[in-house]
């Protein structure tokens, strides 16, 4: 027999380039979501929807929310929605600040249209304590659907009937709303925030309209028909992070779909530091870890009664949920490419930044255009949401030699070999030098004197290189089985009445 | 709308607002997609595809020659 010769160096650079390109997966994604949100144009469920003005408890999740409880309830109360159909319950979850006070001084104010139940053992959680009050609701014939909210957001007066209409429709178990930040004085993490929610609510859920398969309910917006709610169990899910996720996926396993309605309008104030944001996200994460694991059946394995199972949702889903390795692998194969294959290396670079770049515009274009509100209160965070890096490491994948040598040319300078080597390594490690600089900025946030320098390096890293990084350490947490709590997010009242 | 409009929400109204809101739904994703199509493709018509060309010109080019 004649030995065979495999080419061994071949192989590594088809396996390094499969790295990058598993890399480019995620911004293909996320461009294919965004290529769906046209079809929303003519393809929504408002043509399923009809005048509809059913009999509607909400239910307020309240510990420690004296300061933005009585403005949340008064906005509900001025809901263009008849009176004698809305109904609200306010569950107190042992509340040691003055919330029990706030909650009786408005069920004196408004009679018996708001309820004060108070659970004397608290502590246990937000599903917790909503399955006190959907128990209640439950018990009692009148209700007909059930808002659960949180207990600082503040809803458009017409947003709930904006809602209800869709639940019309029998096939639909759960309406969700589009969430905005609405802080009245927001800082940069809150600008970031309000973009990113353009991107992951109203952009990504009429993408999921159009596919049928909703990932979430938002959880301070998520109306349910009695007949969802009894059909999932009566209650929301307490073992998992992400009771919302949870209920959602029920909703859609059961047979009812699970409509997004960009019209309805829910303000919310959402964390102002990297290190609130990195706690809430982190919970997040941590839930959805739980959930792509418990509900493992689903995921491409297209069935007729949901769209959960299709091949596209979970491109999606696993793009997201995997996002941090993607990161990781595409760096590894550039880098590694370019000790083995230099041009391959660059070739592999400009490919996948040119796609980067194309993504960007698109996304970036659209999600300005989709809610401009938004945009003229966080366009610079939009511009910079990849990151001054990243768009530097686009301007050079666009532009190759402009920042290595037409620029330093203007000033007389020459870079060294030495230094192009360096440059040329930064620029093919971006994406994991970003998540780990992010960390940084959360460290910094906490020191006293660095403490200024926090922000610049947030705009340097980016907002996206963050949410990665707290995806990474989620995923950690998760794998060393730490303590799974509920930490609340504190909320101030800063949102705009 | 005054407290109490709700007064107002007669099944003709809401079924307006469906349309009204469907109608809007229908101009803004238009437009959105017409803009941001024709923004990518001018970027993407000024930079031109990929080539190996390109790679000549690239970061890494200069330290293939170094070495």
């Amino acid at each position: 027999m004649h030995g065979v010769t495999v080419p061994w160096r071949d192989v590594l650079v088809a396996v390094l380039a499969a790295c990058v390109g598993i890399g480019a997966i995620p911004v293909l994604a996320g461009l294919y979501q965004y290529l769906l949100i046209p079809v929303h144009a003519f393809r929504n469920h408002l043509s399923r929807a009809a005048p509809y003005l059913p009999r509607v408890v909400v239910i307020v999740p309240a510990w420690n929310e004296g300061a933005v409880l009585g403005a949340s309830l008064d906005r509900l109360m001025r809901l263009e929605y008849p009176p004698d159909r809305l109904r609200v319950l306010v569950v107190d979850d042992a509340s040691t600040d003055d919330t029990p006070d706030v909650v009786r001084a408005k069920a004196a104010q408004y009679h018996d249209r708001v309820v004060h139940l108070r659970r004397e053992q608290g502590g246990q959680g937000k599903a917790h304590t909503l399955n006190h009050g959907i128990a209640v609701a439950l018990a009692d014939d009148w209700m007909q659907a059930l808002l659960i909210m949180d207990a600082d957001v503040i809803y458009h007066p017409d947003s709930l009937r904006r809602m209800t209409r869709h639940l019309a429709d029998e096939q639909v178990g759960a309406v969700t709303a589009f969430i905005r930040e609405g802080s009245r004085r927001p800082g940069s993490v809150a600008r970031f925030v309000g973009y990113e929610y353009v991107t992951a609510q109203a952009a990504a859920r009429r993408a999921q309209n159009i596919m049928g398969a909703m990932a979430c309910l938002a959880g301070g917006a998520q109306l349910h028909s009695r007949a969802n709610l009894e059909a999932v169990g009566g209650r929301v899910d307490t073992s998992t992070l992400a009771e919302d996720t949870y209920t959602t996926f029920l909703t859609q396993l059961a047979g009812r779909k699970v409509v997004f309605e960009p019209a309805a309008v829910v303000l919310a104030e959402e964390p102002d530091t990297v290190t609130a944001l990195w706690k809430q996200r982190v919970r997040w994460a941590r839930g959805n870890v739980q959930i792509t694991r418990t509900f493992r059946r689903v995921w491409f394995r297209p069935r007729r009664g949901h769209g959960l199972g299709r091949f596209d949702f979970g491109v999606i889903w696993f793009a997201i949920y995997l996002l941090p390795v993607a990161m990781v692998l595409a760096a590894v194969g550039l880098v590694g490419l370019y000790f083995v294959a230099e041009v391959t290396a660059t070739l592999a670079f400009q490919s996948l930044w040119w796609i980067a770049v194309s993504a960007y515009v698109f996304i970036t274009v659209t999600t300005m255009l989709l809610d401009r509100e938004t945009a003229r209160r966080s366009w610079l965070q939009g511009l910079l949401f990849p990151g001054v890096g990243a768009l530097v490491v686009m301007v050079a994948a666009w532009f190759p030699n402009l920042l290595e040598v037409r620029l330093p040319a203007l000033f007389g300078w020459e870079m060294t070999p030495a230094g192009r080597e360096v440059w040329t390594l930064t620029l093919y490690a971006w994406s994991v030098l970003a998540m780990l600089l992010a960390w940084g900025v959360k460290q910094l946030e906490r020191t006293r004197v660095l403490k200024p320098l926090a922000l610049p390096l947030l705009y340097l890293v980016g907002f996206g290189p963050v949410l990665c990084a707290i995806t990474l350490d989620a995923y950690v947490k998760q794998w060393r089985g730490a303590a799974a709590v509920w930490d609340k997010t504190e909320k101030t009242g800063r949102v705009m009445g | 709308m005054s407290s109490g409009s709700w007064a107002t929400l007669t099944d003709e109204a809401l079924a307006d607002e469906i349309e009204a809101n469907g109608r809007t739904e229908r101009r803004l994703l238009v437009g959105v997609a017409v803009v941001a199509a024709v923004c990518t493709v001018a970027v993407l018509v000024l930079h031109g595809p990929v080539t190996s060309d390109d790679v000549d010109q690239a970061p890494g080019a200069h330290s293939v020659a170094v070495r």
